[in-house]
C-alpha cells in the first residue's frame, strides 16, 4: 500500500539518516518500527506522511509517487499522524482537537481511547501527558485515513493503557483495513505488531542492542515476522 | 471546520486582542489624521471659494500723468490734489457681468480698507452708538490749546465751540453707508463678520433700500419697512465730520444685519468705525449719493466675484479682452494674498496631517508587518500541526487572513468611533496652536493717550478701529467622516493586512511542516 524505493534522506549530507531504503507496508497490518533513539524513526514517518521530501528515491502510495500526487493531498487523503509530542492545538478543548480532522463524531474516537468524558470539554493543556497522548490518538482515529503513522503512541502510558492502545491500533488495522505503522521503544508492544521493522544506521552500529538483525549498513531496514523473547530481553537490559 | 478554527482562535487567543488593540490604535491615529486632513482640505476649498474666487478691476491712478489729477479746494480748511481720471463705474460693472458668463457678484468694496469707497453721510436726526472721532478730538484739543494760548480769537473759538464742541463729542453723528450690489455675497457676510437677522438681503435689482443693525434700529425706533433719510455731507478728508448737507436720499429698510462678534469699542472709536452704526445700501443708491457728494460716483477699485474659483483666471482674461475697456486706464488683478494668508495655518495643518499620515502609514505598515509576522511566527507550530493533519497551507493561510481581517475590521470600527470623537477637538486645537489669533481687545484711555502723545498714529488707528478686517480663516474645522475616507482607510488597512499575512505566511509555508514541528518540539 505504501512503499519506499531507494529512499535516501539526510538533514546534513555528512550524516545520512536513510540510505537506499526499500520497504513496503501493506494495509490491514500493524507494523512496529524499532531503533535507537535519534536513528531516524520519526524522520521515516515524516517522509511516509509527506511532511518531508526525500533527497532521492521515492515513496509510493498504491503505486503512485506521493510527490506527484501532492504532499498536501497525500496528507489530506491518506495519512493520519500520532505524534511523539502529541502536537495538540493549545487553545482548543479535547473535543475541538479531535474535531479538527474528524470524519466521524469525535466522541466515538474519544470513547475508544478511553478518555474520561468529563475531560472532553477541557482545554488540552490541562490534561496529563498520557491523557494528551490519547487525545492525539483519538484525533488520528477520527480522521479515518487509510494509513496511520504513530510515533511512540504509548510513550506516556502505563502498561495497561499501552496495551489498550495497542489493541485499538491493531483493531484499526485488522478490522478497518488500515495500514498502521507504529514507532516504539517497547519490545513488549512491538511483540503485538504483525511485523517489526528494525532500523540500524551504519554509523551507529555499536551493537548495544545485541540483535543480529542490526547489520547490513547498505540496507538498514529489514522486515521480520517474529521477534524472539530473549532478544527482547537483551534490548531492555 | 475552518470557520470553527477561526472562531476558536479569535475567542481563545488573547494575543489576538492585543494585536487588535494595536491595530485599533494605529488605525485611530491614521484615521484621525485623515479626517483632519480632509477637513482642512475642505476648509481650504471653501476659503478659496469665498475669497479666492475674486479679482479686482482697478483704474490705474497714474501719478506721472498730470491730466488725471486736479488741485481741488474743498473748503477754507482743506484742499488736495485729487484723481479725476477714469474710474470704475457701476455701469461698467453691470456691463461686464452682462457680457461675461460666470460672474456671481461685484462690489465696490475694498477688502484691505473698509473705509475706502464709502460715502460719509451726516445723520443729524439719528442716534448712533457713541464713539469718538479721533481727528475731531485732536482738532478740538489743538484749538483749545491755541485759544488758551491766545492764538485763536475768542470769537473764533466761540464759533467753533458752538458748532462742534458744546454738546460733547457724542454729537458728531456721522457714520458710513456701505454700498453693496448683492449683500449676501459680499465679503462681510461671506467671512461671517455680519449676519442677516431679519428681513432680506440687498440684491442687484434693488434701489433706495437699506439694511441697518437692530442696535441702530432700536436707538432710533426703526423697523423693517421704515424709510430713513440718508443725508449726504461733502467729503471732508481732513476732518471727516459733517459740514453741511448736500442732499438727501431716502431708503427703505429691507433687512437687519448684525456683527457676529463683540466689537471692542472704546471712547476713541469713531462712530463710523462702530459696526453697529453701519448702514448698508444698494449700489445704485450708493452711486447716486456719491454723485451728490461731488465725487464722480465711481470707484478706483471694484471686486468681481466668479461662480467657480477655477474659472477666475479665465474670466479675468475675458475681461482683459473686452474692447471697450481701455487698457490704458484699467487693469485686472487677482489678489489672493489675504486669502493665502488666511489659509496659511490650515495649509500648514493639512501639510502636517499629510506628513503625519504618511509617516504613520509607513511606520504603521512596518509595525503591523512586524507584529503580524511575529504573531504568525508564534503560530508556526500550530501551522505545522494543521498541515501535518492534512489541512492545506492554503486553507491555513485563508484562516489567518480571515482572522486578522476580522480583527482589522473590529479595530477599524473602533478607530472610526474614536477618531470621529477625537478629530474635531484635535483638529481645532491644532488649528488654534497654528494660528494664534490676535485677540480683540479694548484699549484703555491711557494706552491710546500714550499713542497719541508719542504721535504713533498707526498704533492709534489700530487701537480705535474695528479689529476684524479682511479675511478670517475659520477657527474650527468641520470634521465629518465621509464614506470615502472610511473606504480609503478601510481598504488601505485590509490590503495591508493581506500583504502582511501573505508575506509572513509565505515563509512558514515554505518550511516543511516536520521542520516546524521539530523546531518547536
Ligand atoms: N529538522 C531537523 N534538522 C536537522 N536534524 C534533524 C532534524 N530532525 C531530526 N534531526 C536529526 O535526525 C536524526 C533522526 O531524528 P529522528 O527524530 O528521526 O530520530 P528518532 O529515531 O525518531 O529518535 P527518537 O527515538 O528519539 O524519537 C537525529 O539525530 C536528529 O538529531
Ligand atoms: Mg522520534
Amino acid at each position: 500500500m505504501i512503499q519506499t524505493e531507494n529512499l535516501t534522506f539526510y538533514y546534513n549530507e555528512s550524516r545520512k539518516i536513510l540510505e537506499d531504503v526499500n520497504i513496503t507496508f501493506e494495509k490491514g497490518n500493524l507494523y512496529a518500527i524499532l531503533g535507537a533513539s535519534g536513528c531516524g524513526k520519526s524522520t521515516m514517518l515524516s517522509l511516509l506522511g509527506g511532511l518531508l521530501l526525500p533527497k532521492s528515491g521515492k515513496i509510493l502510495y498504491e503505486g503512485e509517487n506521493i510527490s506527484e500526487y501532492g504532499l498536501d493531498r497525500h496528507r489530506q487523503d491518506h495519512v493520519a499522524f500520532i505524534f511523539q509530542g502529541y502536537n495538540l492545538i493549545e487553545y482548543m478543548t479535547v473535543e475541538e482537537n479531535v474535531e479538527l480532522t474528524a470524519k466521524q463524531p469525535p466522541q466515538t474516537a474519544l470513547q475508544k481511547v478511553g478518555l474520561e468524558k468529563e475531560l472532553w470539554k477541557q482545554n488540552v493543556l490541562k490534561l496529563s501527558g498520557g491523557q494528551q497522548q490519547r487525545v492525539a490518538i483519538a484525533r488520528a482515529l477520527a480522521s479515518d485515513k487509510p494509513v496511520l503513522l504513530a510515533d511512540e503512541p504509548t510513550g506516556n502510558l502505563d502498561e495497561d493503557s499501552a496495551q489498550a492502545i495497542l489493541d485499538i491500533l491493531r483493531k484499526s488495522a485488522h478490522e478497518e483495513g488500515r495500514c498502521v505503522i507504529m514507532v516504539t521503544h517497547s519490545l513488549a508492544l512491538a511483540a503485538g505488531a504483525d511485523e517489526i521493522c528494525r532500523y540500524a544506521d551504519a554509523k551507529f552500529q555499536h551493537g548495544d542492542y545485541g540483535l543480529s538483525l542490526f547489520t547490513k549498513p547498505e540496507n538498514p531496514w529489514e522486515t521480520i515476522s517474529v521477534i524472539q523473547e530473549e532478544k527482547a530481553g537483551e534490548i531492555n537490559a | 471546520m475552518a470557520k470553527k478554527r477561526i472562531f476558536l482562535s479569535l475567542i481563545r487567543r488573547k494575543s489576538n486582542w492585543c494585536m487588535c488593540l494595536l491595530m485599533a490604535i494605529l488605525a485611530t491615529l491614521i484615521f484621525t489624521g485623515a479626517l483632519i486632513w480632509q477637513a482642512s482640505s475642505q476648509s481650504i476649498k471653501e476659503l478659496e471659494k469665498t475669497y479666492g474666487s475674486s479679482f479686482k478691476l482697478a483704474s490705474y491712478a497714474d501719478r506721472s500723468n498730470p491730466d488725471l489729477w486736479e488741485y481741488k479746494v474743498f473748503d477754507e480748511n482743506y484742499s488736495a490734489t485729487i484723481y479725476i481720471g477714469p474710474r470704475v463705474s457701476l455701469e461698467m460693472l453691470e456691463r461686464i457681468s452682462g457680457e461675461i458668463d460666470g460672474i456671481a457678484n461685484y462690489e465696490w468694496e475694498n477688502k484691505e480698507d473698509l473705509m475706502n469707497n464709502h460715502i460719509l453721510l451726516v445723520q443729524m436726526g439719528f442716534q448712533l452708538v457713541p464713539g469718538f472721532s479721533a481727528s475731531t478730538a485732536k482738532i478740538e484739543e489743538e484749538n483749545y490749546k491755541q485759544w488758551k494760548k491766545g492764538a485763536i480769537s475768542d470769537q473764533d473759538w466761540q464759533t467753533y465751540y458752538e458748532r462742534y464742541y458744546k454738546d460733547s463729542k457724542y454729537d458728531i453723528y456721522d457714520t458710513v453707508a456701505y454700498g453693496l450690489n448683492n449683500s449676501q455675497y459680499s465679503t462681510h457676510f461671506r467671512n461671517g463678520t455680519f449676519r442677516l437677522v431679519s428681513g432680506r438681503h440687498i440684491s442687484p435689482s434693488d434701489y433706495h433700500v437699506a439694511m441697518v443693525t437692530p442696535t441702530f434700529a432700536k436707538l432710533n425706533g426703526l423697523k423693517i419697512g421704515d424709510t430713513i433719510p440718508l443725508m449726504v455731507s461733502p467729503l471732508n478728508a481732513s476732518t471727516s465730520f459733517a459740514s453741511g448737507v448736500l442732499g438727501t436720499v431716502d431708503a427703505v429698510i429691507i433687512g437687519m444685519f448684525e456683527p457676529t462678534y463683540e466689537q471692542p469699542v472704546n471712547e476713541y472709536t469713531s462712530e463710523r468705525d462702530i459696526l453697529n452704526n453701519w448702514i448698508l445700501i444698494d449700489l445704485k443708491t450708493c452711486s447716486e449719493m456719491e454723485k451728490i457728494s461731488g465725487w464722480s460716483g465711481e470707484t478706483s477699485l471694484a471686486t468681481i466675484y466668479v461662480d467657480d474659483p477655477s474659472m477666475t483666471g479665465d474670466i479675468m482674461e475675458q475681461v482683459k479682452r473686452l474692447d471697450w475697456l481701455d487698457k490704458h486706464y484699467y487693469g485686472v488683478e487677482k489678489d489672493d494674498s489675504s486669502y493665502h494668508e488666511a489659509a496659511a495655518p490650515i495649509r500648514t495643518l493639512r501639510l502636517a496631517m499629510g506628513a503625519g499620515i504618511a509617516i504613520l502609514a509607513a511606520s504603521g505598515a512596518a509595525l503591523m508587518y512586524l507584529i503580524l509576522k511575529h504573531s504568525i511566527g508564534r503560530r508556526e507550530r500550530e501551522t505545522g500541526i494543521l498541515m501535518a493533519l492534512g489541512i492545506t497551507g492554503k486553507s491555513i493561510k485563508r484562516q489567518l487572513l480571515t482572522e486578522n481581517l476580522i480583527l482589522g475590521v473590529i479595530a477599524f470600527l473602533f478607530a472610526v468611533g474614536i477618531a470621529n470623537a477625537a478629530a474635531p477637538m484635535l483638529g481645532d486645537s491644532l488649528l488654534h496652536t497654528l494660528s494664534p489669533k490676535e485677540e480683540m481687545r479694548e484699549y484703555t484711555k491711557e494706552e491710546i493717550d500714550a499713542a497719541i502723545a508719542r504721535e504713533d498714529y498707526e498704533a492709534y488707528t489700530k487701537m480705535t478701529s474695528p479689529q476684524t478686517k479682511g479675511i478670517e480663516a475659520p477657527d474650527t474645522l468641520s470634521v465629518h467622516t465621509s464614506p470615502f475616507s472610511i473606504l480609503v482607510t478601510g481598504f488601505g488597512m485590509a490590503i495591508l493586512i493581506c500583504l502582511c499575512v501573505n508575506e509572513a505566511m509565505e515563509k512558514t509555508l515554505r518550511l516543511e511542516p516536520s521542520r516546524i514541528l521539530s523546531m518547536i518540539a
